[in-house]
């Protein structure tokens, strides 16, 4: 070959290389979707998981949609269940979608939701299946602020892929204002973790569920939380408000900004960042709050609180921070070590339990990331994607061999004092209220990433809080 | 907003500024040299700071930095050689098209490395950086720490020098005259390919520059790692209508102080200065200030 011909063809694998690397980041790309065969196992039995504490929580089987529609998936000849909706016929094993960002940059946050949707549906598998019925997870890749994505990839997954339900979909929520409505018109359920005020008209948002803790309680304990550690620490009653300006976490603020005067504190300087790289480079708001005369900074999400504090460290300001949604190691990863580091930094756990914890769901959950998914983290990240899955599987192990969406609604808002095992506080979910945990704790974040469990749980609205009214 | 935080902010905008400034500038030298809009800049210079934190485990941080910049070198002059030679006759569209795709490609690349080396894992910026982040130093009553000091005089530095080089050296006579009549400084016996090589290894020694300078700013390293940096450099260098140094280096230092003086405003306005830099494009581009830059991008000289 002419050494320009060579140099030609090596060109042109160069350019295919990026390219093909190019295709490969990109958001709009679907990723793998591994499918748990359908594998009914007579006696749905042995499947039962010995830790299940949904009996105490009922349900009324009765109000399970048994229509026309319903159909039986017994083709290999196992226990008859009936698997359906007024809306549309299900085929196979029980399809259940996650709407997460699975490429790109941020893929490490996005992923585990949907691996843990898998390892939990692997091992239902090895089970033999929930009641029999095995479950097929359906990723669906979806950037974590794209809303037209969010809603195009629902669409994909309930009108082509005919999931069931989608699940642990937390991480994507800023793109899902147009897919709440769109899955309450399809009546197809969703049970996310957090979900900001998605689920705070149940009448407007019927098919979904949160298994997050509510954002007026979050608020409500942390500053609750930051008012006795000022008054304990002799510091003025001075706080900074730092935020996201997204409809999530200005929500969070809102409801922050509420709480914090509710309980006296006096916030003297508010920070709005921007949820964009700007936001890696906080120099400037620390040097405002300092100045401000702020004695704590309340931040209303941890990615932010962490770079603020790298900020304050670099700046040499060693005010102490109380942030929500930061109850993940990863906060501390982003944050590093220097910035933790002499520094008070707490955290509310967003209504789960922290690693001093135990008990059977607890065990349950750890098992599972231990057999399952080893690599994975052990947060709240996995926690919530835990519960997610679980509570489906209540669900379709409570329904018996009526499985409906509107039986797993039902089922949903029946739960009253859920147990679940020491995972979270016991909570309940009604026609009222789907934004379930309404009781945590606080932590604080340790410079090699581990937590310390520093209050009991306070369970909202109580007297001894001072939380005005019921939740919702 | 409190005119006491003026000082300070105008201080820390500097800092900024002259990342901005530094990124302006390979983004200058590589349109003039080739006429490409080099949005692959920011790839070059995560890849370039990642590697940085790499070899900082295995030697001093010194010698890491000067094998930073080689690498920031070799990657961008290895792109032109592959790539980008191979369409100087394309439409503009078609060369920032491919572009784009070799920056897509560098953050796969960025990704590989985090997860190959685990830099995603604990912090990166104590023990890497260049820059001692526990001192402080007090300017007329505002604080700042080294690398803050360090950064606009070091852009500075490189602005100086730069200008120099390119008026006062044969390379950079080279330079100019190949960018504005490649031909007729080939036929006069320049070396033009060898010319637009050299200003391609440099432009990747300047991303390889702000990738060591700005890994002490943090210690979080994602693939899109000085993305939003190259940005407003693309918006510094489209001031000085990617030719004129001067203009991109104002631009940039005047871009990073407004955006930390819009810190100083009360919330939400104090959310805005993300959106500074593409307010300056469009500003810049109905005034028609860019007027200078020719469609094929060859004509003119870097001044």
């Amino acid at each position: 070959m002419h050494p320009t011909s060579r140099r030609r063809v090596a060109a042109l694998l160069v350019l295919l290389a990026f390219l093909a690397a190019a295709c490969a980041q990109t958001n709009t790309l679907e990723v793998s979707q591994q499918t748990i065969d359908e594998e009914l196992v007579a006696g749905s039995s042995a499947g039962d998981d010995p830790d299940d504490t949904t009996d105490d929580a009922g349900v009324d089987a009765s109000t399970g949609d048994s229509d026309q529609s319903a159909r039986n998936v017994t083709d290999g000849g196992g226990p008859t269940s009936t698997i359906g909706s007024a809306q549309q016929t299900f085929e196979g094993p029980l399809k259940l979608g996650v709407l997460s960002t699975l490429s790109g940059g941020e893929k490490f946050v996005g992923d585990p939701p949907y691996r843990v949707a898998l390892a939990y549906a692997e091992r239902a598998k090895d089970r033999g299946g929930i009641n029999g019925i095995d479950l097929e997870i359906l990723g669906y890749d979806v950037c974590t602020n794209c809303p037209d994505e969010g809603l195009a990839q629902a669409k994909k997954a309930v009108e082509k892929d005919d999931v069931f339900a989608l699940v642990n979909t937390f991480v994507v929520n800023a793109s899902l204002d147009q897919v709440v409505p769109y899955l309450n018109e399809v009546g197809v359920p969703m049970v996310q973790g957090s979900s900001g005020q998605q689920t705070r008209t149940p009448e407007l948002t019927p098919y979904n569920f949160s298994v997050g803790l509510t954002v007026p309680n979050r608020a409500a304990i942390g500053a609750d939380f930051a008012k006795q550690y000022l008054v304990e620490q002799g510091l003025p009653l001075k706080v900074a408000l730092l935020y996201f300006t997204d409809s999530l976490t200005s929500y969070v603020a809102e409801e922050q900004r509420k709480a914090l005067q509710r309980v006296g504190l006096e916030i003297v300087d508010e920070e709005a960042v921007k949820y964009d790289a700007t936001m890696t480079n906080q120099t400037g708001q620390v040097i405002k709050m300092r100045s401000a005369g702020a004695s704590m900074v309340i931040g209303s999400h941890g990615v932010l609180c962490a770079f603020n504090m790298q900020a304050a460290q670099q700046a040499g300001w060693d005010a102490p921070y109380l942030c929500t949604i930061m109850y993940d190691p990863f906060t501390a990863t982003i944050a590093g070590r220097a910035a933790l580091e002499g520094r008070d930094v707490f955290a509310d756990t967003e209504g789960y339990a922290t690693a001093d914890m135990s008990g059977p769901g607890v065990q349950d959950y750890l098992d599972l990331m231990n057999e399952y998914y080893p690599d994975g983290d052990v947060g709240l990240i996995t926690m919530y994607s835990y519960l997610g899955m679980r509570l489906i599987e209540d669900g379709i192990r409570a329904m018996g061999n009526d499985v409906t969406q509107d039986g797993l609604v039902h089922y949903l808002e029946s739960l009253n004092g859920y147990d679940a095992g020491g995972l979270t506080a016991p909570f309940r979910l009604g026609p009222d209220d789907h934004g379930s945990i309404t009781g945590g704790h606080v932590v604080r974040l340790n410079p090699d990433a581990t937590f310390t469990r520093l209050t009991d749980d306070w369970v909202y609205p109580s007297a001894v809080h001072d939380l005005p009214g019921p939740v919702r | 907003m409190n005119v006491d935080l003026i000082w300070p902010f105008l201080l820390v905008g500097l800092a900024s500024g002259g990342i901005y400034a530094l990124m302006g500038c390979g983004i200058v030298l590589a349109y003039r040299a080739s006429g490409y809009l080099h949005i692959a800049h920011a790839g070059v210079a995560m890849v370039s700071a990642f590697s940085y934190v790499v070899l900082t485990r295995w030697m001093p941080v010194g010698v890491a930095m000067v094998f930073g910049l080689l690498v920031g070198s070799v990657i961008s002059a290895g792109l032109y050689l592959a790539v980008f030679a191979r369409l100087e006759n394309a439409s503009m569209a078609a060369k920032v098209t491919v572009s784009v795709a070799c920056g897509v490609g560098l953050q796969a690349v960025g990704g590989f490395l985090l997860v190959t080396f685990g830099l995603l894992d604990g912090s990166q910026g104590g023990s890497t950086s260049l820059f001692s982040e526990t001192s402080r130093y007090t300017i007329f009553g505002a604080s700042v720490n080294a690398q803050q000091i360090a950064l606009p005089l070091i852009a500075l530095a490189v602005f100086a020098l730069l200008q120099y080089g390119l008026h006062h050296t044969d390379l950079g006579l080279a330079l100019r005259a190949s960018s504005q009549n490649p031909t007729s400084a080939a036929l006069a016996g320049l070396p033009a390919r060898a010319v637009t090589v050299t200003a391609w290894a440099i432009t990747g020694a300047l991303a390889g520059l702000v990738g060591v300078l700005s890994v002490a700013a943090t210690s979080f390293l994602i693939p899109t790692y000085l993305f939003a940096e190259t940005v407003r450099g693309l918006a510094a260098a489209l001031t000085g209508a990617f030719v004129d140094l001067r203009r991109t280096v104002l631009a940039a230092f005047v871009l990073g102080v407004l955006e930390q003086e819009l810190v100083g405003f009360d919330a939400p306005w104090n959310a805005m200065r993300g959106a500074l830099s593409f307010a300056l494009i469009t500003v810049v581009a109905i005034f028609g200030l860019s007027r200078q830059l020719d469609r094929s991008g060859r004509a003119g000289a870097v001044s």
